[in-house]
C-alpha cells in the first residue's frame, strides 16, 4: 500500500487542478474558436482572390495575422504558464522544454541517465502526472532564479537514477546569495511546499560569489516494484 | 482501405466544432472516408475496435482518463497496422521528440493550425497510410543540420529534397515545389541515399529512414 500524501499534496492539487482547467479551456474551446475564424478566413480569402478585391483581401490579411499572433504567442505563452501540457510526454521531455525555453539566455547543459529513460520509454506512466509536475515546478523555479537572478553564465541540469531514487542537480555559476536571507521568500518556500508534497528531499545550496546547487532526491519505490 | 479504395479516417477530438470542420474539409477528397468520430481517448479505443480506421486524426489533448497519445498507443497496442497523425496545438519540437524517441510506428505530428490548409492534410493522410512519416513543415522548414554533419556532405538542394521527405511529401509534390520534374527528385533522392549509406533493412524502407535522419542530424529528433 502506498504511502498517505502529506497535507500540503491536497492544496497544491487544488491550486494546480484550477490552473489546469483554465489552461484546457483556453487550449480547447478558445483555441478552437480561433482556428475557425482563420479557416473561415481563408476560404473569405479565396473568394476575394477569385473577384480580385486586393483592397478588402489586404484587410482580410492584416486580421488573419492578428489572429494567429494571439494564437500562436498570447495564448501559448498564458497556456504555458499556467500549467506544462508538455509533462504528459514523460518528465524528460518536461527538462528538454525547460532547456530550451531559458537556453535563449543562458547556455544550458542537460544530462539525463540513460538507465531512467529507458524506464520512462519501458513504461510512459512511470511518475504520476502530478509527480512530474511538482518535479517540472522545482526545477522551472530554480531555473528561473538563476536566469533572472544570479547573473550566471552557464547552468547544468543532470537527472539521475540512483538505487531506487531519482536525483535532480541544477547548478549555476552566478552570483550566489546568502541561503539564510532568501529561505523564507516566494521562490524557495514554493520549491520546499513541492518537494513536501512529492515526500522528497531538496537541498539548496549557495554562497556569494560560489554560485548555486539545488539538489532534489524523490524515492521511486512507489513506481518501481 | 475499404472496397472503393478509400482511405478509412477516425477522427477524434473533443471539440465539437473542430471535428465538424474536419469531417466538412475533409468530404471534398474523393479518396477519403470519414468512417467515425470520437470524442474522447476511450471513445477512440472502443470506434477503432469496431471500425478498424487505416488513419486516425488523434487530438494530442483531450479532458478525462486517457489524451491522444496514450489512447494511440493502446489502439496500436491491439491493431499496429492503423496510422495515427498526431494533431497538435504544439510547435515546440520536444513534443516531436518525445513522441519518436519511444515505439512508434506509423506515427505523424500535425499542427492544428495548418489543418487549416486542407490539401496538406488530406496529403498528409495519403502520405501516412502509404507508409511515410508526415511531420508538420512549419516545424521542419529552415532546420540545418550540425558542422559535423554527415548531412553537410549533401547540396544546397539535395538538403531541400530531404526536408520535404521529412514532412511527408511524395516524388511529385517536391517536384512542383522546387520547380523540377519528377524524374529529377527521384535522382536527387537515389543521390541523398548514397551519400548517407542507406538502404532498406529491418523492414523500414529507405525514404523513411532519410526522414529520420535528417529529423536526428538538425535536433528534431
Amino acid at each position: 500500500m502506498s504511502e498517505p500524501k502529506p497535507g500540503i499534496y491536497r492544496t497544491i492539487i487544488a491550486h494546480e487542478r484550477i490552473r489546469k482547467k483554465i489552461e484546457g479551456h483556453i487550449h480547447g474551446p478558445v483555441s478552437t474558436k480561433l482556428l475557425l475564424i482563420r479557416y473561415a478566413i481563408t476560404r473569405l480569402k479565396e473568394s476575394l482572390k477569385a473577384k480580385s478585391l486586393a483592397a478588402e483581401l489586404k484587410e482580410l490579411q492584416e486580421i488573419e495575422s492578428s489572429v494567429l499572433e494571439v494564437l500562436e504567442t498570447h495564448l501559448r505563452d498564458i497556456c504555458h504558464q499556467l500549467y506544462p501540457s508538455i509533462i504528459a510526454l514523460g518528465l524528460s521531455a518536461g527538462l528538454r522544454y525547460l532547456k530550451s525555453h531559458y537556453e535563449l539566455n543562458i547556455p544550458i547543459s542537460l544530462h539525463i541517465d540513460e538507465k531512467y529513460l529507458r524506464l520512462e520509454e519501458d513504461n510512459s506512466a512511470l511518475l504520476s502526472q502530478d509527480d512530474r509536475l511538482f518535479i517540472y515546478r522545482i526545477a522551472d523555479e530554480a531555473l528561473s532564479n538563476s536566469v533572472l537572478h544570479s547573473g550566471a553564465k552557464s547552468i547544468n541540469i543532470d537527472l539521475q537514477l540512483k538505487i531506487r531514487r531519482l536525483h535532480l542537480y541544477l547548478r549555476d555559476d552566478g552570483a550566489g546569495f546568502r541561503v539564510e536571507e532568501k529561505k523564507d521568500g516566494p521562490g524557495f518556500l514554493a520549491m520546499k511546499n513541492y518537494a513536501k508534497a512529492l515526500r522528497a528531499m531538496i537541498d539548496i545550496q549557495s554562497s556569494p560569489g560560489g554560485g548555486t546547487a539545488t539538489h532534489l532526491s524523490f524515492s521511486l519505490s512507489e513506481y518501481l516494484r | 482501405m475499404d472496397k472503393a479504395g478509400k482511405i478509412r479516417v477516425l477522427l477524434v477530438d473533443d471539440e465539437g466544432l473542430f471535428r465538424d470542420a474536419l469531417k466538412m474539409a475533409l468530404s471534398s477528397y474523393p479518396f477519403i472516408e470519414v468512417v467515425g468520430i470520437a470524442g474522447s481517448g476511450v471513445e477512440s479505443i472502443e470506434l477503432a475496435r469496431k471500425l478498424s480506421p487505416d488513419i486516425i486524426l488523434m487530438d494530442i489533448e483531450m479532458p478525462g482518463e486517457l489524451n491522444g497519445i496514450e489512447a494511440a498507443r493502446k489502439i496500436q497496442e491491439e491493431k499496429p497496422e492503423t496510422g495515427i497523425i498526431i494533431l497538435s496545438m504544439h510547435r515546440e519540437k520536444q513534443y516531436v521528440q518525445s513522441l519518436f524517441s519511444g515505439k512508434v510506428h506509423k506515427w505523424s505530428y500535425l499542427l492544428k493550425q495548418s489543418v487549416n490548409d486542407t490539401g496538406a492534410l488530406a496529403r498528409a493522410i495519403e502520405n501516412c497510410h502509404a507508409g511515410l512519416v508526415v511531420l508538420d513543415s512549419s516545424i521542419v522548414t529552415g532546420l540545418m543540420p550540425d558542422k559535423d554533419s554527415p548531412l553537410t556532405k549533401l547540396t544546397r538542394r539535395q538538403l531541400e529534397v530531404l526536408q520535404y521527405m521529412a514532412v511527408g511529401d511524395n516524388n511529385g509534390t517536391i517536384g512542383g515545389k522546387l520547380s523540377i520534374s519528377e524524374k529529377s527528385v527521384e535522382n536527387y533522392i537515389n543521390v541523398i541515399y548514397q551519400q548517407l549509406g542507406l538502404e532498406s533493412q529491418n523492414g523500414i524502407q529507405p525514404r523513411v529512414k532519410a526522414a529520420l535522419f535528417f529529423l536526428k542530424e538538425t535536433g528534431v529528433l
